[in-house]
């Protein structure tokens, strides 16, 4: 395996978390993640494979929410589960919520997850030039946000 | 402010729990020390493939120009051995990045075996180039098999011990110059001293004496490998 699969499980993880800020089913989530991909692949390599796990963690994510539309739920503070609560940080954290879904995907997938350009572009469906784009614009925008906020 | 780390700063979950658990019980397939070595084969430069088949080319071109039982099979063969170990000494010594995946697999087997790795299939590639060619210098000169694989591995043997040496001090292309006129050195020397006429009058005397260089230079390279497998000697550089 080119990369550890410690470092990988983190990233996962990260990702996960990000997206539904409970730690608990977030780890759930990467584990299911693993699973679903072992039960197809022998190894993880950079590339395409990391752009199948984002694709199997982003749709668990997505069936997380979708299960979670039956319930009511409770109105959750954005910033809750992290680790950091620093005014800066809940300013950045607040700026990243308010960008529409594919920018958010985007400087998650790239900057928080730290997946290459070929990885990324792979994990969303879209060419390395679009996503150099949607990465510009959506770091613009946060620029903009955090402007008024700090 | 540094928007992108602070993104990475702000979105730092907690850490995860049931991880080390998980991953250790996870019935992953790992990588198995076969698939490894086979994998450092793609990280070893095409030249050093070049340069074995070269040996073995001009071994087969030497036997048909001298198509009578001559023993210029042998020198020309003897004399290319020691090209062959500067190959292999800065092929051991050294690890091309492309990509940093060899450095990858280094964090999970260690560079003692990344390294041990390499020399095994070196090992492996230069002892079928020596054979072949001690068994074609075997049949066509008339020294007969032993004393062919003496004198081709003599030369072969000593520049390793000393190229390994000198890689373990001198870094990059320094290193490659300095083995590379040590190899030159000691193929003319080869050539010079122990010519043909030379070496049928005195046949006793150069077998003892190339024994005995043999021995040495077998000493010598077998303790260059144990302190490269120790770990004391192993340098990553970006030499290309």
């Amino acid at each position: 395996m080119a990369e550890d699969i410690k470092e990988i499980y983190d990233k996962v993880y990260r990702y996960c978390f990000f997206r539904v800020r409970n730690s608990s089913a977030a780890e759930d989530m990467t584990q299911e993640t693993f699973l679903r991909y072992f039960a197809q692949n022998k190894k993880i390599k950079h590339g395409e494979d990391m752009a199948y796990l984002y694709t199997i963690a982003k749709n668990l994510c997505a069936d997380h929410f979708r299960k979670k539309q039956t319930e009511q739920l409770s109105e959750d503070c954005p910033t809750e589960g992290f680790a950091d609560t620093s005014d800066t940080k809940v300013a950045v954290r607040a700026a990243l919520e308010k960008l529409d879904e594919r920018q958010s995907e985007v400087l998650l997938l790239r900057y928080i997850s730290g997946l290459s350009v070929n990885e990324a572009a792979k994990a969303m469906g879209i060419s390395r030039f679009a996503l150099h784009r949607l990465e510009q614009s959506a770091l613009a925008q946060m620029r903009k946000y955090l402007k008024g906020a700090l | 402010m540094n928007l992108k780390k602070e993104l990475y700063e702000a979105t730092e979950p907690p850490a995860p729990k049931d991880r080390d658990a998980f991953l250790k019980a996870l019935p992953y397939p790992k990588l198995t020390y076969p698939e490894f070595i086979l994998s450092q084969i793609g990280y070893i430069r095409k030249r050093m493939w070049a340069v074995s088949a070269a040996v073995l080319l001009v071994g087969l071109l030497a036997v048909c120009i001298f198509s009578e039982r001559s023993a210029t099979v042998l020198w020309v063969i003897s004399s290319l051995a020691p090209f062959l170990a500067v190959f292999t000494a800065a092929e051991i010594s050294r690890s091309s990045i492309f990509g940093m995946s060899e450095i990858e697999a280094g964090c999970r087997f260690s560079l003692s075996q990344l390294a041990g790795a390499r020399m095994l299939i070196l090992g492996v590639c230069n002892f079928a180039v020596i054979s072949v060619s001690t068994i074609i210098s075997g049949i066509f000169s008339p020294f007969g098999i032993a004393m062919s694989a003496l004198y081709i591995l003599t030369p072969y043997v000593c520049v390793c011990g000393i190229s390994l040496a000198v890689f373990g001090k001198v870094r990059g292309q320094d290193g490659v110059y300095i083995s590379g006129g040590i190899a030159l050195a000691v193929s003319v020397f080869g050539i010079v001293l122990f010519s043909e006429n030379k070496l049928q009058s005195s046949v006793c005397f150069a077998n003892s004496s190339e024994f005995l260089l043999c021995a040495a230079g077998t000493v010598l390279t077998a303790l260059q490998i144990k302190k490269i497998l120790s770990g004391k000697d192993i340098y990553y550089g970006t030499e290309n």
